[in-house]
């Protein structure tokens, strides 16, 4: 319990719940299916930037003195958070209408935990959204109705992994690569000071 | 004091870091996401296009760097200290101002080197535009401030980016049509071109502009109040600049969008080079000359070794409409909707067509049955001025035509080269009064009278 709200579980949590909430609104009023995947993205990419701030206890050097094997506890918060996340956004599919694949909607889920467990290594758990956030936006500038995602080569397609179709394997190769890298960085090394 | 806070605050605050993040978003957009920029106003637009992506990074920017207090822990210790809370904050809110207005006009020089080059043309309307994006950048850092005091939580920043983003970028395109946006669509900072892309010739008119930009005004004004309000009374007075400003904007906005969009009378006006070649083409068109030199020096420098009286200039009609009446005799005339759409030789096989007059509209035939004996004629003409063959047939050109011209050009060159040149020079005065006759018998029959 200690750990939870040492690490900002409760505000993370309602902050997920506002994101599904109001993703669920929005799928009332959106009736195109791209508009209705662009905007789970959306709400996959606010949600998951709700964990990046728990990633963190408030005292760094406190947490060092702690008995406590931190990469297991790690590694469960970040997987945690981002089976959280996905299961607040598909319980909006089950509120009302799906709103995209759920395989897409479970890719660009686990890409952007992992980009957000990165960030907080990279930058810190305060700044760890920026990484994400970036990424996704700039690649949205790519995605329908603004443009059309490429796709190929390859590359172009894993760098807008996000906005590609639920059946691009390159793209969910990416999610899987991000995910596993977030996880396993976040776990050895935590959270940047 | 305050110019040295205010110093203080732009190398020790955020604002340096958001106004580099942000001009290299913009320019790396600006780069990837569009051919070059055929003119400054084509440029300025889709910089003002970008705000759907800069414009919420610069709230976000302003929010993470109000939260600052809470952060550090120092809010309640700060709000011991006798000096007010306006004056404290001013310096800050100062230094952010500065960095996205550096970052704004940074993303426009950087994206400039996109442009086709410098000789693209640079309108007078394209002043206002910039201007008021760049004051959209300041309401929206000053506004995220206030919103960042306001809700100083963790969150709030990125929260503030993706809300920002869905608000100004998706849910327009979304549950908007594209080709009838209302006019208090110019309440976002985003503005898009005219439908069609008709940037070229058409500017935004002073009255939107100045309505946007009056919005935009007030909406910093309020932001700016909320951030250094340090009373609840005073942050409700701080929301009336805004509903002032939305009482006077909106009723001037036009109706719609697209209908703010009109004609640049500048923009369509012939001016001329002074340098050789002397190339004539509507002022917006002026980024195709750099393109257009190496042709025309070439298709000028032929007609003056090979022919008498040759023409000196190259008028480039850009109208997608029939041009009208015949150019003079020292004109050579070029229509070409989009100059830069052909390879230089085919521009310059373009402009020797006809020894260099363009082709009658009463003897070119109909499109989808051509003169073809005309028009071959016309390519041999060409073929001789340029001393090679005929291109290959392709697309349009059919194997037969090619034929002919083959046939043509041969029987040319087997007269004597004073015959030739004669012949030539009367399918040329031809051309020019659009005179009837066969073209090919011009150049080749034995018993045709020069």
């Amino acid at each position: 319990m200690l750990y939870l709200r040492s690490r900002a579980a409760p505000a993370t949590a309602i902050a997920m719940l506002a994101c599904a909430a109001a993703l669920w609104a929005l799928g009332l009023a959106i009736d195109n299916p791209q508009g209705r995947a662009l905007t789970a993205l959306l709400g996959a990419l606010a949600a998951t930037t709700a964990i990046g701030h728990g990633l963190a206890g408030p005292d760094h050097e406190l947490d060092k003195t702690a008995a406590i094997a931190w990469p297991p506890r790690r590694a469960a918060h970040i997987i945690l958070a981002g089976a959280a996340v996905l299961a607040a956004l598909a319980a909006t599919a089950l509120a009302g209408e799906q709103m995209a694949d759920a395989g897409q909607l479970a890719r660009n889920v686990a890409g952007l935990t992992g980009l957000v467990a990165l960030g907080a290594v990279v930058l810190g758990a305060a700044q760890a959204p920026l990484l994400p956030v970036l990424w996704t936006v700039l690649a949205l500038w790519w995605a329908p109705p603004i443009g059309v995602p490429p796709t190929r080569p390859a590359y172009k397609v894993m760098l807008t992994w996000m906005v590609q179709p639920p059946n691009a394997r390159a793209a969910t190769v990416a999610a899987v690569i991000l995910a596993t890298a977030g996880v396993v960085t976040y776990a050895a090394l935590g959270s940047r000071r | 004091m305050g110019a040295r806070i205010l110093r203080i605050e732009l190398r020790r605050s955020l604002a340096l870091g958001a106004g580099l993040l942000i001009a290299a978003v913009g320019v790396f957009v600006l780069f990837a996401s569009n051919p070059p920029y055929r003119s400054w106003m084509e440029l300025a637009v889709f910089q003002r296009d970008t705000m759907q992506l800069t414009w919420p990074l610069a709230l976000a920017a302003g929010a993470w760097q109000g939260i600052r207090e809470r952060r550090s822990r120092v809010a309640e210790l700060l709000a011991t200290t006798p000096r007010p809370r306006r004056r404290r904050v001013l310096p800050v809110a100062a230094a952010m101002a500065i960095a996205v207005l550096a970052a704004y006009l940074v993303m426009l020089a950087g994206a400039s080197g996109h442009l086709w080059n410098f000789e693209v043309y640079l309108s007078a309307g394209t002043v206002p535009i910039i201007a008021t994006g760049a004051l959209a950048m300041i309401a929206a850092v000053w506004l995220g401030q206030a919103l960042g005091s306001l809700l100083p939580s963790p969150l709030t920043a990125p929260m503030l980016v993706v809300a920002g983003f869905a608000l100004l970028a998706v849910l327009p395109s979304l549950l908007l049509d594209p080709d009838r946006r209302p006019g208090t669509m110019l309440l976002f900072p985003q503005l898009q071109g005219p439908r069609g892309g008709g940037y070229l010739v058409q500017t935004f008119s002073a009255r939107a502009n100045l309505s946007q930009a009056l919005w935009l005004a007030a909406l910093a004004a309020t932001g700016l109040a909320l951030f250094a309000a340090a009373r609840p009374a005073t942050r409700v007075a701080a929301v009336l600049p805004i509903l002032v400003g939305a009482a006077i904007a909106v009723p001037a906005m036009p109706r719609l969008v697209d209908s703010a969009w009109v004609t640049d009378r500048r923009a369509a006006e012939v001016v001329c080079t002074r340098d050789d070649p002397k190339i004539c083409i509507a002022r917006s068109y002026s980024y195709a000359l750099d393109y257009l030199r190496g042709p025309a020096h070439e298709a000028l420098a032929t007609l003056a070794a090979k022919l008498p009286r040759a023409p000196t200039r190259v008028l480039v009609e850009t109208n997608d409409k029939p041009y009208q009446g015949r150019p003079p005799a020292n004109t050579l005339l070029l229509v070409a909707p989009d100059p830069t759409a052909y390879t230089p030789d085919d521009l310059l096989w373009r402009m020797l067509d006809g020894a260099g007059v363009p082709a009658c509209p009463n003897l070119i035939g109909e499109l989808d049955k051509p003169n073809q004996r005309y028009i071959a004629g016309r390519t041999v003409a060409a073929a001789w001025l340029l001393d090679r063959d005929p291109p290959r047939a392709s697309g349009r050109r059919e194997e037969s035509a090619v034929g002919i011209e083959q046939q043509a050009l041969a029987a040319l060159r087997a007269l004597p080269a004073g015959e030739q040149k004669a012949r030539v020079n009367t399918l040329r005065d031809a051309e020019m009064t659009c005179a009837a006759g066969d073209r090919i018998d011009m150049l080749t029959a034995s018993d045709s009278a020069p």
